[in-house]
């Protein structure tokens, strides 16, 4: 099976997310291609933070199905618990609570990997390699994450995000809190983790220009359901986009 | 050693509401009409403390000792009748200013710092320490306790009392205060820009509160005739605080249907045996907390909370 | 004179393990859901009551009567999770209260079954004196005390900071979001949690009733509360905080009692509290802002 031939990353077809009887998301589909970065966008209260945390099993969907592809076989995730995901290969970033705060650098890099089995050699094998990649962790590796800046307690959580091997990333809104230069660092590093570690990203953002700059596709949402979708330049430049963002 | 742990198995033992009811049980020797007006009464007097309480609890202040509280009003009510030899229809208001007096000191001292949970204990602890020190202060009767009190509250007075108390709150309620009061609790952070004045919000909390368990405080003092520290202990806080949950915060009314169904609801069960009433407590509160956290009169506006919309 | 001194601080000694291993226990809970068991207490005193149970049988022999007793507490620790914690979500103030009615519940329940008369309880071992310096003597039982307190403390470090499981409660503890991240269930860990703090309520318990001499089904009420204060004043989060507190609090009273009187040893213990909450609530030896939520 090609790369061209094989199902998608991830594969969410008609989800429909609730929060009691109201209806967040609805008829939801959007895929994930092997070597893609995609981009959930819309306004506030589109729906599309909902959309990601039924995918990262916080909320289960109820109606819908979403299917992970690891490379060899294809599995349905919209009913797995959120801890089950990690062993699968799908990392998650939430938006908040974004590092460990009481933790040293290299305890959270380290319980990114570390309840997922695999020998505590391994694990420290990886953090190690881990520190020297992004060499602002390593010189900061026993300090209380707490204490670090906004832009690198993000770094981290990506950091760690990594430590289990993904081949998937879910981020929610990475850009929240950073300045402008640190939002670049990120987003450049998000970049180069898709290419490099063949990292395929799912991210919900809302900083529009940011997230179209890295991504490859769009969907953008709109009071609970997708509007529109297509490669990242076309959605740029789309009068939709704006219609979307603005309301008509 | 043995001495002090027989006093703690005593404390145990002296849960006020039971003793009542075990008195009267006796006293009666089955369910007649002057029974149940005796009961009624009994249940005017906790009804009272219940909507200090209530008082409190409205504007955010949590308190897990309010029979503390309660035991410096009855305790000054029993010592202006007794030791200073004032009439009772004085000392009935005497007791809502010592009331105040208390409610404002436990502003100051824990009131305005504390909130929520540690609210919760320090009030609980400063219960605790109210009780040793009664215990040792031989003025007041110490661990035999404060005798001789004459009986004055009866029925007509209780009834006036609960009156006048449910007057008091439902203006309260109604009035903008009641408004401060909700916002306070549901979120001071937010509730000062809005223009409240939390502080003094606070306060007034515990000035009211204070006053209507100061004048609950007589009418307690007054009916049982003795005092005893250790009644007023955590299991009192915790019955009067059950009825206030029970009942929910939405309006005094809850107050006044809980504290009914902590009163009169266990009388129900046909055993005499006190401590099934106290297991029966136990389960009714799990099942409450599980079943209906906000009380049985509850609050339409509040949904469970949504997620951050995206 | 001195010996009196030396022997009211062994005695505070002796209490104090024991309020430490309870804070101990409140910790645990408290750092994996930021709720306040009060059950704790009864949970103690259902361990013991299920060593006297095993003696009941007939069988006297202290320490299988102490693993029963523990793994009663055991039980009753996870029963209390599953039907009194798990279904509140996390709300401190529902879960606080539902916690002291089960603790009520069970209370009542071992009062209605033993009659709620003290009862007796064994020794694990004759008690010996020992004479350290001239005159001064501490018991076997003190030093037993002292030692399995500071054990307790020691395992319960190293469990957190080193093993998997441990670390994995301080991951839940300080995010259950980043935790089901990373791969962690939640509930799984929030149940470990109560189990381990269940065992430590038994063994507080035993010990408890070991130095006493004897038990009742209110114990726990006055146990529990003792260790709170602990908790509290040596601020949540910190495990050698609570041993440290634990042993003041435990001679601070044995010297208020040998000194002034029974009657004023609660208050000491109350006060301090108070004061501590007062001036700096997230306790002595708290993390910098790991202070309770509110609601």
């Amino acid at each position: 099976m090609t790369e061209q031939e094989a199902p998608p990353v991830l594969d969410v077809k008609d989800l429909e997310v609730r929060y009691g009887k109201v209806v967040a998301a609805s008829e939801v589909s959007l895929q994930v291609r092997r070597g893609e970065v995609v981009a959930l966008l819309g306004p506030n209260g589109a729906g599309k933070t909902s959309v990601l945390r039924s995918i990262m099993g916080l909320v289960p969907p109820a109606k819908g199905s979403v299917a992970f592809f690891d490379g060899e076989r294809q599995v349905r995730i919209e009913r797995k618990r959120a801890h089950d995901l990690a062993r699968l290969g799908i990392a998650n970033v939430p938006s908040q609570h974004v590092v460990l705060p009481r933790m040293t650098v290299e305890e959270n890099l380290e319980a990114g990997a570390l309840f997922l089995g695999g020998s505590g050699q391994e694990v420290r094998r990886r953090v190690a390699e881990m520190l020297e990649k992004f060499t602002v962790l390593g010189e900061r590796r026993r300090q209380y994450s707490g204490s670090l800046s906004g832009g690198e307690q993000r770094l981290l959580a990506v950091a760690r995000a990594l430590m289990c091997r993904p081949r998937l990333m879910l981020l929610d809104e990475p850009s929240i809190g950073l300045a402008p230069l640190v939002l670049q660092y990120v987003f450049d590093l998000l970049r180069q983790i898709s290419r490099e570690d063949r990292v395929d990203i799912l991210m919900v953002e809302q900083n529009v220009n940011k997230a179209l700059e890295i991504a490859d596709r769009a969907y953008v949402m709109r009071i609970g359901a997708i509007d529109f979708s297509g490669p990242s330049n076309e959605v740029a430049s789309s009068e939709k986009l704006k219609d979307a963002y603005l309301g008509s | 050693m043995e001495k002090v742990e027989a006093d703690f198995f005593d404390r145990f033992q002296g849960f006020g509401l039971d003793s009542i009811m075990a008195a009267l049980q006796a006293h009666y020797g089955g369910v007649t009409w002057a029974f149940l007006l005796d009961l009624s009464t009994d249940y005017g007097v906790f009804l009272v403390l219940a909507l200090g309480l209530y008082v409190l609890m409205s504007a955010g202040q949590v308190s897990l000792g309010h029979a503390g509280m309660v035991g410096i009003t009855s305790y000054a009510a029993a010592v202006f009748g007794v030791k200073f030899g004032l009439p009772f229809w004085i000392a009935l208001p005497a007791s809502g200013v010592v009331g105040v007096a208390a409610g404002i000191l436990y502003f100051l001292l824990l009131g305005m710092r504390l909130s929520g949970f540690y609210l919760a204990i320090a009030t609980f602890a400063v219960g605790e320490m109210l009780i040793t020190i009664w215990l040792n202060t031989d003025y007041l009767g110490g661990a035999i306790g404060f005798i001789g009190i004459p009986l004055r509250s009866d029925w007509k007075v209780v009834l006036g009392v609960v009156l006048f108390t449910l007057f008091v709150v439902w203006r309260v309620e109604r009035s903008r205060f009641g408004l401060a009061f909700r916002a306070v609790r549901d979120n001071q952070v937010v509730a000062g820009p809005m223009g409240v004045d939390v502080k003094r919000t606070k306060l007034l909390a515990w000035l009211i509160g204070g006053f209507i368990t100061g004048i609950g405080g007589a009418l307690h003092a007054y009916r049982v005739t003795v005092l005893s520290p250790t009644e007023f202990g955590f299991y009192f806080s915790l019955t009067i605080l059950l009825a206030v949950l029970i009942g929910g915060l939405r309006t005094f009314w809850g107050t006044c249907l809980g504290a009914a169904i902590v009163y009169f609801v266990p009388w129900l069960t046909t055993t005499d045996e006190p401590r099934d009433r106290l297991m029966f407590y136990g389960v009714i509160i799990v099942l409450l907390m599980i079943l209906r956290p906000q009380g049985l009169i509850a609050q339409r506006a509040t949904a469970r909370r949504r997620p951050e919309a995206g | 004179m001195l010996g009196f001194y030396v022997e009211l601080v062994a005695i505070g000694v002796a209490t104090g393990a024991i309020y430490a291993i309870v804070a101990i226990g409140f910790n645990l809970i408290f750092g994996v859901m930021n709720i306040l068991n009060m059950a704790h207490g009864a949970t103690m005193m259902v361990g013991t009551f299920g060593l006297l149970f095993v003696f009941f049988l007939g069988v006297e022999n202290f320490w299988l009567g102490a693993v029963v007793g523990i793994v009663f507490a055991i039980i009753t620790g996870l029963l209390v999770e599953r039907l009194a914690v798990r279904p509140l979500k996390g709300n401190w103030w529902n879960t606080k209260v539902a916690t002291i009615g089960a603790a009520f519940f069970l209370e009542n329940l071992v009062t209605r079954i033993t009659e709620g008369r003290p009862q007796p309880f064994p020794r694990p071992f004759p008690t010996r004196y020992y004479e350290i310096v001239a005159g001064i003597e501490i018991s076997n039982v003190q030093i037993f005390l002292a030692v399995l307190s500071v054990g307790v403390m020691l395992a319960m470090v190293y469990f957190l900071r080193r093993t998997r499981l441990g670390k994995a409660v301080r991951v839940v503890a300080q995010s259950p979001d980043i935790a089901q991240c990373v791969g962690i269930d939640v509930q799984r860990i929030t149940v470990i949690a109560f189990a381990l703090s269940a065992t430590l309520a038994g063994v507080a318990g035993i010990l408890n009733a070991v130095t006493f001499g004897s038990t009742y089904p209110f114990v726990g009420q006055f146990l529990g509360l003792k260790g709170i204060v602990v908790l509290i004043v040596a601020g949540i989060g910190n495990m050698r905080g609570c041993l440290l507190i634990g042993l003041a609090l435990g001679i601070l009273e044995s010297m208020s009692v040998g000194l002034g009187g029974s009657t004023y040893r609660d208050f000491v213990a109350y006060a301090g509290m108070v004061a501590i909450l007062v001036v700096k609530p997230s306790g002595l030896f708290g993390e910098e802002g790991r202070t309770a939520k509110e609601i």
